[in-house]
């Protein structure tokens, strides 16, 4: 160590801020700093004697500016740390962070449904929610003076014809989308001469009935589905059904299909599952029965392919529908079901 | 539909349980609902017969088809057959023959009227039905039993010893049962006397010709009605009965006469009197169809492995007519269900008494396909997923509002969102249009939740809305919009910025998001929004939304008086940006030409300048092009906004980080600083201002 390495060293004990330390910097690296004041002693010296106290000065120079940004480091450390631990944290207040909304239990759970049935390969598809009379009752084997009109309590709307066959209603279901999509897919085949090609999609969205109480809401949402293409049976319907609720409600929820009536499916089935409250004893849920009905399902009604152009020797198909606020309902204990609809941020911040 | 368990064990011997014939019948196809224990020990089944069932809306049609399940012979009640050459002189005149099929009526003379015996008026009560006298009460009880409506007229009353059954020419008077007076639009089908109506016919008789205590002579009529004809009737009328019920879902038209004799029957044994008269006008007959079917069809439609024995049974035992030839059947459905009328209606028979459990669950066999019509879907969760992330909760409403609304938030008149869809039966006064914007919805959903003391509101609703097109379908057009509020209340931290620019912060992400970059802001001129304090968003000349603070005069309307009203707003069209949600745009091409390579320098300017400016003239002015021919700056950002001290009344400094790069080269600072000072300069003369000291 050389005397000058050794009265820096001196010096920089000495030193306790960052200030002090640029000062000191400034006086041994400054532009008339000590190493300078050195190097203009290079001029006196022998040739002979220069080198050598050339080395020794860049090399007094190396070791202080390393001793330098060594010390720095220690300092700036010590510094922030001592600021910091004027102002200690609060580990027990909140982050500051935007605290993420509430989802509708309506889209979770359409959602859900959506993801299940993409992954099986569906597609997703839509149909306007004022519809003709056409679409809603008449293509879907539901005539004009049918009783089978009563099922649904309907709103009508004021366009169109006044009434009948000309009429514009609120959908009372999704299932007018089957008939637009299947008239699409004919249309489509007619125009480019390939074969109908083979049909599965559901169709989510926003249904209306004239009705209003604890159970019923004049807007709801269901969703629909369709499967259509060569040697679809009954089997199928029954599977693809079961599957779907035991992904949605457990692996072990009973399933039973049980015959019913929809004009535009032949054979028509409720479709029940286990009461997931009682788990089959009985209750309020599911009067008693154990058992709860959840959708409704049939064979494609041979009259409905005929309004669109399918022929029935060569296709059979399936559909289905559910309504999802029953299904999240049951998911979630909801038992009143305009809950949905009041906007109250205490129940929609919970999903 | 309530039906005794006893009573359906009087044509059926059966040892099975209520419940277990609930169950029975739950998983053939008649739903028992609910059934309750009477204190005589009989169980009432309340069922749910589906609209094509009508031949179950009755004792005996339960007991059918319970006898088709159990495989148990049924026994249907004893009936004498009142042969009867003579008419007594009474006639029935069947005009439409369209309307009415078959009229079938007994003449019985000397009846002693009078309460009916204890069991029959317990059946009726149990079933819903209410006693009256031994001949209405026994027209009810075949009803209940059979299905078949029947009506008791008092002869007497009956004028010119004949029935006439027409349509109304024109709207007729005519008082029923009920006592009151109606107006029968024309077309309904009347059963008139030789004076005029006395029944709406399969709906409700008329007060005139009603049996009473003092009645000794009747006639029983029995008839098959149009159904649709029927039911518009019902409708126009208001009027629904037992017997309207059935003859809308279609009677049985071979058991018209059957189920008279039955009546006729019960009254020799309970009213007394004597036949004089029977007769059966069966103009229009019924055949029922021949539909083939073939094992092969039921087993691929079905899925499951069902031999030609078992089908031609099932068929059997629900009364079709069969005939086979090993795997082909012809089957002919009973008069009785007129429900079946293709192949398909007879492969429900065979599975729902196959029994559906006993199908067996197989997943469908599909080739794969490629779908583009979920694209939608997956946009909108993206746009909801980053929605929530930035705070706000999501809600629905209904799609039904009232024109309140257009006065609540100044819409003027001829404004686009008057063009409404009205509702023709609202189900309450301020729910009879749809709506064509979503504000609304979302100041009542923020006035709900104030009202339950919510200090802030982050809200938003993605639907579906409605204009009037005037033919036909109404546009169905895609909105977004979004409400932030928050009471001024005290909080943790500082929000960093104003209400304004925090909801256009939410916008601007979401138009990036649905890949609309040539939108342009203008001034609003919405009257709810506050004048300084909001904007409309254009792409091209289209207005497709609006954000900004909603008025106070609004908050006011809407009863949220606050003393510094702080709501935001935005609502815009997400269906028709320049990149329609509907379709993926195409994404440009990864370009390396992007990350250019050599350094930039960076340079600031803080400019004074009037209010009047907004920092996007001088950004424009910035990258004025004559200036910068060789595009070299990369970026401009402004950095600092500020009004208030040191800075004179009427101006604002603004201030801009600019990004300078050359693509090929490294640039020289001293190119810079001359291009700078030249835009400094620019703005300088443009604008009038000056330099920030």
């Amino acid at each position: 160590m050389t005397a000058l390495q050794e009265l820096f060293l001196k010096e920089l004990e000495g030193v306790a801020s960052t200030a002090a330390l640029r000062e000191l910097r400034s006086r041994y690296t400054g532009k008339n700093g000590v190493i300078t004041g050195e190097l203009k002693k290079l001029p006196a010296l022998a040739p002979h004697e220069r080198a050598a106290f050339g080395k020794q000065v860049n090399s007094d120079k190396v070791f202080i500016e390393e001793r330098l940004k060594e010390y720095e480091q220690v300092l700036v450390s010590k510094e922030i740390k001592a600021k910091l631990s004027k102002d200690p944290v609060d580990i027990t207040l909140p982050g500051y962070y935007k605290k993420p909304g509430g989802r509708h239990p309506v889209t979770v759970v359409l959602a859900e449904i959506a993801d299940i049935f993409v992954s099986m390969g569906f597609s997703i598809e839509e149909g306007p929610e004022v519809e003709s009379d056409y679409y809603n009752f008449s293509a879907l084997n539901i005539p004009l003076n049918h009783p089978a009109r009563d099922m649904q309590d309907t709103f009508y709307i004021e366009t169109g014809g006044q009434s009948g066959e000309g009429a514009f209603v609120l959908r009372t279901h999704t299932s007018p989308v089957q008939i637009r999509v299947m008239e699409r897919r004919v249309n489509e085949s007619r125009h480019n001469g390939a074969p109908l090609p083979p049909l599965r999609f559901i169709a989510p969205g926003k249904v209306y009935r004239c009705d209003s109480d604890i159970s019923h809401c004049p807007m709801f949402h269901q969703v629909e589905g369709l499967v259509v293409d060569k040697n679809i049976s009954f089997a199928n319907l029954k599977g693809l059904l079961e599957g779907f609720l035991r992904k949605v409600f457990g692996p072990s929820v009973p399933v039973r299909l049980r015959p019913s009536f929809f004009p535009f499916t032949e054979p028509s089935a409720e479709v029940d599952m286990g009461c997931y409250f009682c788990k089959g004893g009985g209750c309020r849920v599911c009067k008693g029965t154990g058992w709860i009905e959840i959708m409704g399902a049939g064979m494609v009604d041979p009259r409905v392919f005929k309004a669109v152009g399918y022929d029935t020797n060569k296709y059979s198909g399936f559909a289905f529908g559910m309504g999802i606020e029953r299904i999240a309902s049951l998911k979630y204990g909801i038992d009143d079901i305009r809950l949905y609809y009041e906007g109250d941020l205490r129940f929609l911040r919970q999903f | 539909m309530l039906i005794s368990y006893n009573w359906l064990k009087e044509y059926i011997d059966f040892k099975e349980s209520p419940e277990a014939i609930a169950d029975i019948l739950t998983m053939s196809g008649l739903e028992v609902e609910s059934y309750k224990t009477l204190d005589g020990g009989d169980v009432i089944l309340e069922l749910n017969v589906t609209p094509n069932r009508a031949d179950c809306l009755s004792v005996i049609g339960v007991a059918r088809d319970v006898s088709a399940v159990l495989k148990k012979k049924l026994t249907l009640p004893e009936i004498n057959d009142f042969k009867s050459d003579s008419d007594a002189g009474f006639k029935v005149e069947i005009i439409d023959k369209r309307l009415c099929h078959r009229y079938c009526g007994i003449i019985i003379n000397g009846v002693k009227v009078a309460p009916s015996p204890d069991w029959m008026q317990k059946r009726l009560n149990s079933s819903g039905i209410r006693p009256i006298n031994n001949v209405v009460d026994i027209t009810n009880y075949v009803l209940l039993e059979f299905g078949q409506p029947l009506h008791a007229f008092d002869l007497k009353k009956l004028k010119g010893d004949k029935i006439i059954v027409r349509a109304a020419d024109e709207p007729e008077a005519i008082t029923t049962l009920d006592g009151v007076e109606r107006t029968i639009p024309a077309g309904s089908l009347l059963i008139c006397d030789a004076e005029g109506p006395v029944a709406l016919a399969g709906v409700m008789g008329g007060e005139g010709s009603a049996v009473f205590d003092t009645t000794t002579d009747i006639l029983i009529e029995s008839a098959w009605f149009d159904p649709s004809s029927i039911r518009v009737t019902s409708k126009q009328t208001g009027l629904r009965s037992e017997s309207s019920f059935r003859f809308e879902r279609q009677t049985d038209i071979d058991g018209v006469k059957n189920a008279a004799l039955r009546a006729v029957s019960l009254m020799m044994e309970l009213c007394g009197g004597r036949v004089s008269g029977v007769i059966d006008n069966y103009p229009t007959r019924y055949e029922a169809p021949q539909i083939a079917l073939t094992r092969e069809k039921v087993q691929g439609f079905l899925g499951v492995q069902i031999t030609g024995d078992e089908i031609e049974d099932i068929l059997k035992r629900l009364d079709f007519k069969v005939e086979r030839q090993t795997g082909d059947f012809i089957a002919t459905p009973p008069s009785f269900r007129r429900d079946i009328e293709l192949e398909a209606d007879l492969i429900e028979e065979v599975a729902r008494i196959y029994g559906y459990n006993n199908i067996p669950s197989v997943m469908p066999e599909v080739a794969l396909a490629i779908n583009n019509e979920s694209d939608k879907h997956r946009k909108l969760g993206e746009l909801r997923h980053s929605l929530r992330y930035a705070g706000f909760t999501e809600t629905i409403n209904y799609s039904f509002t009232t024109r309140e609304d257009f006065t609540l938030l100044d819409i003027p008149a001829g404004d686009e969102r008057r063009k409404v869809v009205t509702v023709k039966n609202p189900l309450q006064k301020d729910f009879d249009i749809l709506r064509t914007f979503l504000l609304p919805s979302l100041l009542r959903n923020l006035k709900y939740n104030i009202s339950f003391s919510a200090k802030e509101v982050n809200i938003y609703e993605i639907s579906t809305v409605f204009f009037e097109t005037g033919n036909g379908f109404p546009a169905e057009r895609l909105k977004l919009a979004v409400l932030s509020y928050s009471s001024g209340g005290k909080k943790l931290y500082t929000e960093p910025a104003a209400h304004f620019y925090r909801i256009k912060g939410q916008l601007e992400p979401i138009l990036s998001g649905l890949r609309c970059v040539k939108y342009e802001l203008r001034p609003s001129n919405e009257d709810f929004l506050e004048n300084d304090q909001s904007a409309d968003v254009f792409i091209g000349d289209e207005k497709i939304g609006f954000f900004g603070l909603l008025s106070a005069e609004t908050a006011a309307r809407f009863e949220m008086i606050d003393d510094k009203p702080d709501i935001a707003v935005f609502e815009m069209f997400i269906d028709k940006t320049d990149a329609p949600i509907e379709h993926e745009r195409a994404i440009p091409m990864f370009s390396t030409n992007l990350m250019f390579k050599y350094p930039s320098i960076e340079r600031d300017i803080a400019i004074v300048v009037d209010d009047a400016y907004q920092s996007g003239d001088i950004i424009n002015l910035i990258k004025t092009e004559h200036l910068d021919p060789e595009r070299l700056i990369e970026s401009v950002e402004i950095f600092d906004h500020y009004k208030g001290k040191n800075i004179p009344e009427g101006k604002k400094s603004l201030a801009f980080h600019i990004v300078y790069r050359a693509r090929e080269r490294t640039l020289l600072e001293s190119e810079i600083d001359a291009l700078h000072a030249e835009i400094v300069r620019h703005i300088i003369s443009k604008t009038g201002g000056a330099l920030r000291a």
